[in-house]
């Protein structure tokens, strides 16, 4: 049976120096097919894992394998069919929008036809000989992608990707990310460091923290951890009485509000009836659902709290 | 993934930069500026005896010693900084070609680029020549003729000899951000290399690299022209090795 798994990381470690260690047990896991958003803050180590998926930084430690064969030892095959954008776009200044495609097009062995076709899915076709200095920096963004684009890959990886696109280009490369995967069975790895950017276009989510995995699974399982760590506010007529009905929740007070974290809407209903059978008054009862932003932040500032699903 | 991909590549990114502005203002500038000597009529009694001959050593000399060396700097610094100044390192990187042929492509411009240099200066000399016999009647070139086993040997002196430097310019290009370093770097070491050739005297100024194309064109002052091309070449040889070595290795260039 073949092995759907496009990038597979082993307990990938980096350090920029003794003291600073960027990155620590990494296990990505990407298979064919999937659009998986690599998430985490500025500095989480997200862009240090990319450098090292395309080999602009060498392995010190753990294991790197993309289609099924090791990076170190079959780099240029791999890289044949992968096409990347690393953070700001990497083109030459005085060149058009076409030259600057020519000089990749013999490298991957694109055809012209090709080279054309990526010019306009990304709707630079008619940029004539305008330089690239001369570009706003959302066409330039355009323009990274068409070369991101060029060689057909089977992987794509986008890092921060809606750097500099107004909100109409921010949908417009949602759209167009989720085309690709959909009509060309692309497996695109798109990093950001805003979850809401990408929450309507992946499949898969790994959440990265310091340099450590948080989360990985499916944006399925994410929402199941979501409702995993609702809480509950509640306010009484005497919250002491209400803590010491409450202990095996573990309430926390927070003002004249007690924060408690429920599984579901029952146990809402089970500390509700709880409180009632103490008679106490109730103020306030709300549940308090996460959204996945703050799910996001949550899981980006406490990261002790929660467990990494791998 | 061939060489000749990767050089063809490297060539279409020099399209509209100064490098081939450059090439052709630097190989202009001796035949320039020795159209307007021999004004004295010593100079000029002395042309008329051998001036194909007289004419092009003399330009070669002019070349050898400031221009090419020069030239060689400035290229070797501008060719590396297309990917430092439009922050292109990593898309090239990321790219199927093996660094290897990155490094040896970039490597053949810089060749290409010294190839042009020496052809246009030669067709300038000549252009600077004729038109001198133009102004100056008694000046009469077709009762003389070139000698071109020595025009072409020269020639080739002129590339061995500036080897040893274009390893070295081609190192610090190629490993600095900063335009500044490696032409402050270049100039510096030309300048060294001028005192120690006119002022010091130093006995064993032959093993300095950037002193070989001076010497080269004196040969009262160093002979043995096999040997200094042969250290010219030694010298390109380690400088390139080392160069590669070490892009091969440090793979973020930023």
């Amino acid at each position: 049976m073949r092995d759907s798994s496009i990038i597979k990381t082993t307990a990938l470690e980096y350090s920029y120096s003794k003291e600073f260690q960027a990155l620590a047990d990494i296990n990505l896991h990407i298979q064919r097919g999937q659009i998986y958003g690599f998430l985490g803050p500025n500095g989480s180590g997200k862009t240090t894992t990319l450098r090292l998926l395309l080999g602009l930084l060498k392995v010190q430690q753990g294991n790197i394998e993309i289609f099924g064969q090791e990076l170190h030892t079959n780099r240029s095959d791999i890289l044949r069919k992968v096409g990347s954008l690393i953070e700001s776009p990497s083109l030459y200044g005085h060149l058009s929008a076409r030259e600057n495609l020519e000089v990749y097009r013999p490298i991957y062995g694109a055809s012209i036809a090709r080279m054309d076709h990526v010019l306009q899915l990304v709707g630079l076709g008619q940029t004539g000989r305008k330089m690239f200095r001369q570009f706003s920096l959302g066409m330039k963004q355009r323009l990274a992608l068409a070369l991101a684009l060029l060689p057909q890959p089977e992987l794509l990886i986008l890092d921060e990707p809606t750097n500099g696109l107004d909100p109409s280009g921010i949908i417009e490369l949602r759209e167009l990310i989720k085309k690709l995967n959909r009509e060309e069975g692309m497996t695109i790895l798109v990093s950001s460091h805003i979850l809401s950017e990408v929450e309507k276009m992946v499949t898969h989510l790994g959440i990265i923290f310091k340099g450590s995995m948080q989360f990985q699974g499916s944006i399925q399982e994410l929402f199941r951890l979501q409702e995993y760590s609702s809480r509950l506010l509640v306010h009484t007529s005497d919250n002491d009485a209400a803590i010491r009905a409450l202990y095996h929740y573990h309430p926390e007070r927070s003002g004249e509000t007690l924060s408690i974290t429920i599984k579901d809407f029952k146990q809402a209903a089970e500390i509700s009836r709880t409180l009632f059978e103490q008679d106490l008054d109730i103020y306030l009862l709300q549940p308090k659902v996460h959204d996945l932003e703050q799910l996001f932040i949550d899981l980006t500032t406490t990261p002790t709290l929660t467990p990494s699903h791998e | 993934m061939n060489l000749l991909t990767s050089f063809r590549t490297e060539l279409l990114k020099t399209r509209r930069t100064s490098l081939w502005y450059l090439c052709c203002t630097a190989a202009i500038l001796v035949p320039f500026f020795m159209f307007f000597d021999y004004e004295s009529g010593e100079g000029l009694n002395e042309l008329k005896t051998d001036p194909w001959n007289i004419y092009f050593r003399q330009g070669q000399r002019a070349m050898n010693i400031m221009f090419l060396p020069m030239y060689i700097v400035l290229i070797t610094t501008l060719l590396p900084q297309i990917e430092y100044k439009n922050n292109t390192w990593k898309q090239v990187l990321t790219s199927p070609q093996s660094t290897s042929h990155i490094f040896f492509s970039k490597l053949l411009v810089i060749q290409v680029l010294i190839l042009l240099f020496i052809l246009l200066h030669n067709l300038f000399m000549l252009v600077s020549l004729t038109t001198k016999s133009v102004l100056y009647p008694t000046l009469v070139l077709w009762e003389h003729t070139i000698n071109w086993m020595e025009f072409l040997k020269m020639n080739a002196i002129s590339y061995m000899s500036i080897l040893a430097t274009l390893g070295l310019q081609f190192w610090l290009g190629i490993r600095s951000k900063s335009f500044l370093l490696p032409i402050g770097v270049g100039i510096g070491l030309w300048i060294l290399s001028a005192v120690m050739v006119a002022e010091l005297h130093w006995p064993y100024a032959k093993y300095f690299p950037n002193v070989i194309p001076m010497m080269v064109v004196f040969p009262k002052l160093a002979p043995g022209l096999s040997t200094l091309t042969l250290i010219s070449v030694g010298y390109a040889v380690l400088f390139l090795g080392l160069a590669l070595l070490e892009f091969n290795t440090k793979k973020v260039k930023e």
